[in-house]
């Protein structure tokens, strides 16, 4: 008897808002108050480490609260791990509805049956692209020309740099070079820097394996890295770029093969550079404020900052540009639509998203958000320096055209080939030669099937 | 000699016990018929799963092998052209093959003589046997996990344990992991350190032989080393062939140890790019996943081929004491 009525008193509320919301529901033009009638739950897909992963939830929380109906599942992964489960969803048509796309693979998955072309809902102002300028938008079509992705930040390529090491070796009459300096200059620079450094302590991360720098090295010798599925850039320029390194590496500026492989898959924890074992390294700016929250633990007292590649010997500038941005899945139900468009809206152009993310994956497309992230001072330090960089050289920048499987081929042969050559299995010229040729199969492969 | 007809037969010997009939009427066959019906239903998980997880996308991969399977995009016949450029012109291809039969020639004699050598060394009436051999067993449930290859990178990296260790004798140490020279034979210690698995059926089969045996050859004056080579030995020689097939088969298809100390590369220079790590690569990294179907079924092959070539051998060494 007493279950039965804790049963009926527990009961009561809830027949009582069924009743209401059955009577409201059907007497037509009356509206349930609340902030917004989408209804739906969508995937939402991104790749990244802890501190993105929690700063995403914080964006999705606050969306879904604005949007009481919607639910965003969560779908996170580490880069290299991002892509092949993207691959393995793509197989099985199980792709989420909005997925982080990025233009150095959009070829790679630039097809209507895996991604669903955007342009109409950009010509009729479902998608929302107020701000995003015409050249960061455009990068986000694919070989077809269709628009596959909504850019929500622009990354670019720089190096970091310790800047204690910096002062001790300025203090020990050791100039740093103003920019624009060129790859010869920033050699001596490195060379310069060695002896100032504690024993053991190297100048250079050796960046002969890296393509985030090999690009750069590419473009400011006046060639592009691809046209269409073809590789654009001339075999002296990959055995300069071999030589580079291998000058360096005899010396004892960069570290030897083996720390090199190490150090180049290291977590930002064991890395050299936050281990004050190396001066200059390459890591994707965007990372500024997760490195120095590391080193701060790390190596207390040392601060990391940044500084652009090299230019070529005529000063042209190398520096690449991408985007990354927001796709839907072709296989997204429509009636889901709304609440995946209005999920990339949010994530875009929402000053309020923009400042809990603090252009953690690329400069804030928006321009307006960018400047006024920059001026906010609740903005990491960090977060500036990368917003400011971008700002000084962003317009100087060339942005890379990627062919299907372009980054992933680079990245594989690139590395296989210098490895080569540092282990001494290859010659400069035999590991460029290989070099080439992988890289080339690769394309072609690739190309055959997009 | 002179036979019995089987009236003779009948006649002189004794009258034969009643036998009690089958009944093979229609109730008979009814029962016969719902044991089959219970049979097939306790097979039917086993049925479904070798059909529709094992046998079918066998077969999808065997089709895709005769294309050009991206992922990205509906796959198109090309015939042998996948095999023909794995034989034809791969160089990565060839040396995958060569690291492979690197690992596994080193790998299985090396697990077999091991595993062999701590169950014989446990075999000896050790108080406190059982906790050894579930101390020795564990490295086998785990060994071939990312976290142990993870944590093999660390002891092996140019900062981790092992070269602190040779520094306390003064030994310049490398990143043994990282090194084309030592990053293979690095792999193959930790697949050695899971030898628990052959142990225990080592031990199995050691515990089998009668003791007797052993007594006689003493009160022959045979030592120690006569003992183990003429009578354990040959008895166990069942079981390092059953061993032997089942490391043959594992280590052919080893990639976790190899994916992790690499991080997914083969590296460095290809030293560690075992063919299971190469078929991954070009299916999962480059999308190839006709290339990588063929590859898939070579492997099969190769394993098939590998596999009855020790049968085959199997005539010639192995003593099967009931025949």
């Amino acid at each position: 008897m007493q279950k039965s009525r804790l049963f009926g008193a527990a009961m009561r509320p809830a027949i009582a808002t069924s009743v209401i919301a059955l009577t409201l529901a059907t007497v037509p033009g009356t509206t349930v108050a609340q902030d917004s009638d989408l209804q739906g739950d969508i995937r939402f897909s991104w790749w990244g480490g802890q501190v993105r992963n929690d700063k995403t939830d914080q964006i999705i929380q606050l969306f879904e609260e604005q949007h009481p109906g919607v639910s965003i599942s969560r779908e996170n992964a580490d880069w290299e791990p991002y892509w092949q489960r993207l691959t393995i969803q793509t197989t099985g048509n199980n792709q989420p509805c909005a997925i982080t796309m990025q233009t150095r693979w959009l070829a790679t998955y630039a097809s209507e049956d895996i991604l669903m072309p955007l342009d109409d809902m950009v010509a009729d102002g479902t998608l929302n692209v107020e701000g995003i300028p015409e050249a960061v938008l455009e990068s986000g079509r694919g070989p077809d020309g269709n628009l596959y992705m909504i850019p929500h930040g622009v990354f670019y390529f720089a190096l970091m740099y310790n800047e204690q090491m910096a002062e001790a070796a300025a203090e020990a009459g050791v100039e740093r070079p103003e920019y624009p300096y060129n790859w010869d200059q920033f050699a001596q620079y490195l060379r310069d820097v060695l002896p100032t450094l504690e024993e053991g302590a190297v100048a250079s991360h050796n960046m002969g394996i890296e393509p985030d720098a090999f690009i750069p090295w590419v473009q400011s010798h006046g060639e592009d890295v691809f046209d269409g599925s073809e590789i654009a850039f001339s075999r002296d320029t990959v055995i300069e770029w071999f030589n580079y390194w291998e000058a360096l590496r005899q010396e004892g500026v960069t570290e030897p093969p083996e720390v090199m492989i190490e150090d180049n898959s290291a977590l930002i924890e064991q890395s050299n550079l936050a281990n004050a074992r190396g001066f200059v390294t390459n890591r994707p700016p965007n990372q500024l404020g997760s490195v120095q929250t590391i080193v701060d633990t790390v190596s207390p007292g040392a601060t990391i900052d940044i500084m652009p590649y090299p230019v070529g010997p005529d000063g042209t500038v190398g520096m690449d540009l991408g985007a990354n941005g927001i796709a839907i899945g072709a296989n997204c139900p429509e009636e889901k639509w709304p609440v995946v468009a209005e999920w990339i809206n949010f994530f875009t152009q929402n000053p309020e998203a923009a400042d809990i993310y603090e252009s953690d994956n690329g400069v804030v497309a928006v321009d307006s958000l960018a400047t006024a992230q920059a001026e906010n001072p609740d903005t990491q330090a960090t977060q500036v320096r990368h917003i400011e960089l971008y700002q000084e050289v962003g317009e100087t920048a060339n942005p890379v055209f990627w062919p299907p499987s372009g980054y992933q081929a680079l990245d594989d042969t690139l590395g296989r080939a210098y490895e080569a050559v540092a282990f001494g299995s290859l010659s400069v010229e035999d590991a460029a030669d290989q070099f080439m040729s992988d890289l080339q199969q690769q394309l072609d492969q690739a190309a055959s099937q997009s | 000699m002179t036979t019995l007809a089987p009236d003779d037969a009948k006649s002189t010997s004794k009258p034969a016990p009643r036998r009690r009939e089958i009944p093979q009427n229609r109730s008979g066959s009814a029962l016969k018929q719902s044991e089959n019906r219970a049979a097939y239903l306790f097979l039917t998980p086993w049925l479904l799963g070798i059909v529709g997880i094992t046998g079918l996308p066998m077969l999808a991969s065997l089709y895709l092998s005769f294309t050009d399977y991206r992922v990205t995009a509906a796959p198109n016949w090309v015939g042998l052209e996948n095999y023909a450029t794995l034989f034809g012109g791969d160089r990565r291809f060839i040396s995958s093959i060569w690291v492979t039969l690197k690992y596994v020639g080193w790998s299985v004699p090396l697990v077999l003589i091991f595993s062999l050598a701590i169950a014989v060394a446990l075999n000896r009436g050790l108080k406190g046997l059982a906790i050894y051999r579930s101390l020795f067993y564990v490295p086998s449930l785990i060994g071939a996990s990312v976290g142990i290859g993870l944590l093999w990178k660390e002891v092996f990296g140019a900062r981790g344990v092992v070269n602190e260790i040779l520094g306390w004798f003064g030994m310049a140490g490398r990143g043994w992991v990282n090194s084309p020279t030592f990053a293979l034979p690095t792999i193959v210690a930790l697949n050695v350190w899971t030898f628990g698995a052959s142990m225990v059926i080592f031990l199995a089969a050691l515990r089998q032989i009668p003791e007797s045996y052993y007594e006689a050859a003493s009160i022959d004056g045979a030592n120690a080393w006569q003992r183990f080579r003429r009578i354990t030995l040959p008895l166990i020689t069942p079981v390092i062939f059953f061993n032997t097939v089942l490391l043959l088969i594992n280590s052919f298809q080893s990639f976790t140890q190899a994916f992790v100390v690499s991080g997914g590369s083969g590296g460095p220079v290809d030293s560690t790019l075992l063919y299971s790590l190469y078929l991954y690569q070009k299916a999962f990294q480059q999308l190839q996943m006709g290339y990588a179907s063929a590859m898939a079924w070579v492997l099969l092959l190769a394993i098939g081929i590998g596999t009855a070539f020790v049968f085959w051998t199997s005539k010639y060494w192995v003593f099967y004491g009931d025949r």
